[in-house]
């Protein structure tokens, strides 16, 4: 049996910082999930960054706060900070730093050439990939919560370091500078792929609801990570029904339906499952993420370390 | 400008992810340097060179039309590129030519294209 | 029912759009149109609710005469897209040369291009009454509509420029772009395109579907109606819990028709998950008889 410990995959270990992937299906509750742990890791005293993947994100609405893709403090929680990628501020910032680093080097003309190449729609890709990266690769958050877009969008994201790795090993490096680059991309994509691949420092998790196209997408994309070398270490059932509510014959016969698919989860998945309640009123606002964060996670394994 | 008298400058690349190389995860600053090699080369002679660059992946049928590069490319696989060729004539493999380069051979066949 | 020729099922993840999709595709079939239904999600589940092998093909779902289904997989596509490029250069090139124009396609754009393709052709083919997209969620879906748009200004731009764009040379992009343009003309025509959204009385899935439609419409797409699914059944609402739930949802369904004025349907939660023909078939019934026909119309409690 596969005991949910979580102070061996919600917690900073050795030293090292860690990162905290929530995928799954659109709808499932990624959002919350990932809210109510970066919520509880920050109250137990660990500097934690809540990030948004998605680009329909809807983080702002469950802290009922502006989220904006500058890092900026949590208001009402201590040491929780928050961040959404912004495809297309992430875009803009990239072509203009690109653009005042050809400036002082190029022609006006070579240099309205580029603005036009950066018109590209694979730009934005990069562009938010470069700033997941950088959040990826921040060391000065204890922990980051990554609450990501649905599982085909996470699952690309997460293929790009692999991707890109290799057409930088297939550049054709001709002068000494180029060299130089290609060394250092390189090296960067390689850390970004074994900092992902090292369960020490990366946990991820995947959040369903108790019913089989979750389940069955999860468990597809779970494969698609192993191949990559990316094990998943734990999975949320989330929108459990209280088995002591159920008592209509309506509610009675969905609450089985789930206890039939929960016990598939641990079946199939093979790794700890966390439970997490449907609760009376939907999860927003400071006041419920708490009582949430409480209810789920009584016991986040800290020690009381802080 | 007579058409005739336009001299031809061809670049072979080598496998990038677009024409000029520009929206990779990465930007060779080598590339930069070449594509304002090309539109410096084009503005000094003022239409009497045109530039055309190839991609093996998007047109790839440049580099099997002439029978030259082929040649080259199979014998030496892709690392034989960049080629540059000028009036069809390969001037330079596996690095791409400077400005100073590309002026003097644009130059020299325009003094050939007036003696005739 | 409806008399579009493409019908889009938007909205956040999990509120059911491939159910309601799934649904619709089994009642128009049986009402006599030759549909298809095809989904560009990745992670599609399709298959599942149909309970049948679907794939990267287009499969007839047995049981339902008029009705097949392909989920595109972006990995296929791109592979098709490869080899329309690749295949001459194999009978000229040595091995290794070929391996690294391959790896070369490994590239972010190819990837977009060819499962964009795809769905650009199903919108070009006469062999369907009715082409019913169950689309990826939200924001995905919203990029991938915002390429086309995008795209003919891209494309208009680089003609006029170097000449060469991430696309490959412009020569080839002008056959495609005639197609672009076909594209984006059918998504705004009112008579061609109805845009679904499904939504559940819900706050969070309330602000993202308004943002939705609103992007959408900035789009130019005209025609856009609504599926209120997942509502609870008053008379099994006995328990405070699930009670306030239902209260919860009915403040919820409110807002829905001060926030998101359009024609709107209603379905409720059902005792077990949507899947297979038969519920599908059923589902679809309902949803006919839960039709609203104006934007403000009384929303009287439609039985299930």
């Amino acid at each position: 049996m596969n005991m949910f410990q979580p102070e061996k995959i919600l917690l900073p270990s050795n030293g090292y910082s860690r990162v905290l992937f929530f995928a799954g299906k659109g709808g499932v509750g990624k959002t919350t999930v990932s809210s109510v742990v970066a919520l509880r890791l920050a109250e137990c005293g660990y500097r934690t960054l809540l990030v948004t993947t998605d680009p329909a994100a809807h983080i702002g609405e469950v802290f009922e706060q502006p989220v904006t893709d500058e890092i900026q403090p949590v208001i009402g929680v201590k040491n929780l900070f928050a961040v959404r990628i912004d495809p297309k501020a992430a875009t803009e910032e990239y072509k203009k730093s690109i653009l005042e680093d050809a400036r002082p080097r190029y022609s006006a003309e070579m240099l309205a050439a580029l603005a036009e190449e950066l018109e590209s729609p694979c730009t934005e890709e990069i562009a938010a990939f470069d700033k997941f990266s950088q959040f990826l690769t921040d060391e000065t958050f204890q922990v980051t919560v990554f609450d990501t877009a649905p599982t085909g969008h996470t699952l690309r994201l997460l293929q790009l370091p692999f991707d890109y790795s290799k057409q930088v090993s297939l550049m054709v490096a001709t002068g000494q500078e180029s060299v130089g680059l290609k060394d250092k991309t390189k090296a960067r994509f390689e850390a970004m792929i074994s900092k992902l691949r090292d369960p020490a420092r990366t946990t991820f998790g995947f959040v369903v609801y108790p019913e089989s196209t979750p389940i069955v997408e999860a468990h597809r994309a779970k494969l698609d990570l192993e191949k990559a070398g990316i094990p998943t270490q734990f999975v949320v059932a989330n929108q459990v029904l209280p088995v002591e509510r159920c008592s209509h014959p309506f509610f009675k016969k969905r609450s089985e339906m789930q206890k039939r698919y929960l016990a598939q989860i641990v079946e199939k998945f093979d790794v700890p499952m966390l439970e997490m309640p449907l609760f009376e009123q939907e999860v927003i606002g400071l006041p419920r993420l708490r009582q949430a964060a409480r209810t789920v996670l009584s016991d986040c394994g800290c020690r009381g370390v802080n | 400008m007579d058409k005739e008298n336009v001299v031809k400058v061809e670049i072979f690349d080598p496998p990038m992810c677009c024409p000029a190389g520009i929206c990779g995860p990465t930007i060779d600053p080598v590339l930069l340097d070449i594509q304002e090699a090309l539109l410096k080369i084009q503005k000094q002679f003022d239409g009497a060179a045109s530039v055309e660059r190839y991609l093996l992946s998007q047109q790839p049928a440049r580099f099997m039309q002439n029978p030259e590069i082929l040649a080259l490319l199979k014998k030496e696989g892709t690392g034989i590129l960049p080629i540059t060729a000028v009036e069809g004539e390969v001037m330079k493999t596996k690095s791409y030519p400077t400005f100073q380069e590309l002026d003097q051979w644009v130059a020299a066949r325009r003094a050939n294209h007036d003696q005739l | 029912m409806t008399s579009s020729r493409f019908l889009f099922f938007s909205g956040k993840g999990g509120v059911g759009k491939t159910s309601m999709a799934a649904s619709t595709a089994v009642q128009e079939a049986e009402g006599g149109r030759k549909t298809l239904i095809v989904t560009t999600d990745p992670a599609s589940n399709l298959a599942d609710v149909f309970e049948t092998e679907i794939g990267h093909r287009i499969a007839l779902i047995p049981g339902v005469p008029n009705l097949w289904a392909m989920e595109i997989d972006p990995d296929q596509a791109t592979t098709e897209y490869k080899e329309k490029i690749l295949g001459p250069m194999r009978a000229v090139f040595p091995a290794d040369v070929i391996s690294v124009v391959e790896e070369q396609f490994n590239s972010p754009c190819t990837t977009e291009i060819a499962a964009f393709d795809r769905f650009v052709k199903f919108m070009d083919d006469p062999e369907y009454d009715l082409v019913i997209f169950d689309t990826a969620p939200t924001g995905h879906t919203i990029r991938l509509l915002e390429l086309p748009v995008n795209w003919s200004e891209f494309i208009d731009l680089s003609a006029k420029g170097s000449g060469q764009t991430c696309l490959g040379p412009v020569q080839a992009i002008q056959e495609s772009k005639a197609m672009y343009d076909k594209a984006i003309a059918e998504l705004r025509n009112p008579r061609a395109t109805t845009f679904i959204f499904v939504v559940q009385p819900e706050a969070v899935a309330i602000g993202e579907t308004e943002r939705s439609v609103a992007e959408i419409r900035q789009l130019g797409v005209k025609s856009i109606e609504l599926i209120i699914n997942a509502i609870l059944p008053e008379e099994v609402c006995q328990d405070a819990f699930f009670r306030a739930r239902w209260e919860m949802q009915q403040r919820h369904l409110q807002e829905i028709e001060r926030r998101l004025v359009m024609p709107a349907r209603r379905m409720f939660l059902l005792e077990e998950e949507i899947k297979g023909v038969e519920k599908l078939r059923r589902t679809g019934q309902m949803l006919l008889e839960g039709e609203t026909s104006t934007p403000r119309g009384d929303h009287e409690h439609v039985s299930a």
